[in-house]
């Protein structure tokens, strides 16, 4: 194997790396927020609506972060550098 | 491309004609490093997509026309026409009696629009109902119609949903200002007087995020969709088993009305909270149904 790897290669290499860390981030708080809902959901049943509202749009903000890691490795894998 | 400034090989790239690039040329940069160049490359010609990836085929239909945001302004055009003639198909003789089947079907639609713009934001903000409503089904058939072969969508690119963005940017501030005058500038400063010089730079920072943070979410979510079918799709290709991509299609067909969900519910949250406060809570008293919090 090639040590000398170009440019072009780590990119490579560290979008996967950036999109791998962004989702993971995302994916365990994603998952936080919405046992929370669940259990907010079960123990008061008659304000699911307002739960689920608030949830999603919770969720759109945490998923905004792991959308952010996706633009920076799609710039790092699209530009020809 | 190799010689444009950094932002214009980054909006080039990101859009239509760089797609094809990376997909194709990935394996075979990946694979020279480790010096496998001949099968890299046989591999990439193999699945090469150049008449819909490289170039789209509305811009080889119509070359002289333009640059890379013609495909763009094509597909929002398309949407633009197709919901205008259905609309004006269906609003034809209205009545109040024996009511036809389009004029079903556009009632269905706006008592579900009414009924999702007064729970998030009360009686009060049915007259949101016109924006909130225009930017949801936009939104919606905008991320529908990317997952049509050979059509693109029109969010997948920065700028329609940078102009979507600041269509809420301004009406935010311009409700705000209307309905509060002057305290509505007021409230950038902050409860304490002497935090407004921390303040105001802190609220004027989140007033920008917030079109940003909009128009990048709906962009890299409904790209990103699309990136993923189109790779999974050439990948079933390749395997002879070009089905690979369904499930994310699946995912897509879902996805693609959550976003428009989310972008329309972001937007309510943002006005509703430029709007006075005192009025949100008359509402919540007379909205009885709906709300336990008030």
């Amino acid at each position: 194997m090639n040590l000398q790897l170009d440019l072009h290669v780590w990119s490579v290499i560290f979008s996967s790396l950036c999109i791998a860390i962004g989702a993971f981030g995302a994916a365990l708080a994603q998952g936080k927020s919405i046992v929370a809902a669940l259990e907010g959901i079960a123990r008061q049943p008659q304000s699911a609506g307002e739960i689920r509202t608030t949830m999603i749009i919770g969720l759109a903000l945490i998923e905004s972060l792991a959308i952010y890691c996706l633009v920076i490795s799609l710039i790092l894998l699209f530009v020809r550098w | 491309m190799e010689n444009d400034c950094m932002l214009n090989s980054v909006s080039t790239a990101i859009g239509i004609s760089g797609v094809s690039y990376p997909v194709l040329s990935l394996a075979s940069a990946a694979a020279s490093g480790t010096g496998e160049v001949s099968a890299s490359a046989s591999s990439a010609s193999m699945i090469e997509p150049s008449i819909i990836f490289n170039r789209h085929w509305i811009e080889h239909t119509f070359h002289s026309v333009g640059g890379h945001h013609f495909v763009v302004v094509m597909m929002s055009l398309i949407i633009i026409a197709a919901l205008t003639a259905f609309l004006a198909y269906c609003s034809q003789g209205l009545k109040l009696r024996h009511i036809s089947a389009g004029q079903n079907f556009l009632e269905l639609i706006y008592e579900s629009l009414d009924n999702y713009v007064v729970s998030m934001m009360g009686p009060a903000g049915r007259k949101f109902l016109v924006l909130i409503g225009s930017l949801f089904i936009y939104i919606l058939f905008s991320n529908y119609l990317g997952l049509i072969p050979g059509l693109e969508a029109p969010t997948a690119n920065l700028n329609t949903t940078a102009a979507l963005a600041l269509v809420t940017f301004f009406s935010i501030h311009y409700f705000g200002l209307k309905t509060q005058g002057l305290k509505y500038l007021k409230h950038f400063a902050g409860d304490i007087w002497w935090l407004a010089p921390l303040m105001i730079p802190i609220h004027i920072i989140g007033e920008l995020a917030r079109p940003l943070s909009l128009s990048i979410r709906l962009f890299g979510n409904i790209r990103g969709e699309d990136i993923a079918i189109c790779i999974l799709f050439f990948l079933g290709v390749k395997a002879y088993f070009p089905f690979f991509h369904l499930p994310m299609l699946f995912l897509a067909c879902f996805s693609c009305l959550i976003q428009a969900l989310v972008f329309t519910m972001l937007t309510m949250a943002y006005i509703s909270g430029a709007l006075p406060h005192e009025e949100h809570h008359e509402d919540g008293h007379d909205d009885k149904t709906g709300k336990h919090s008030h």
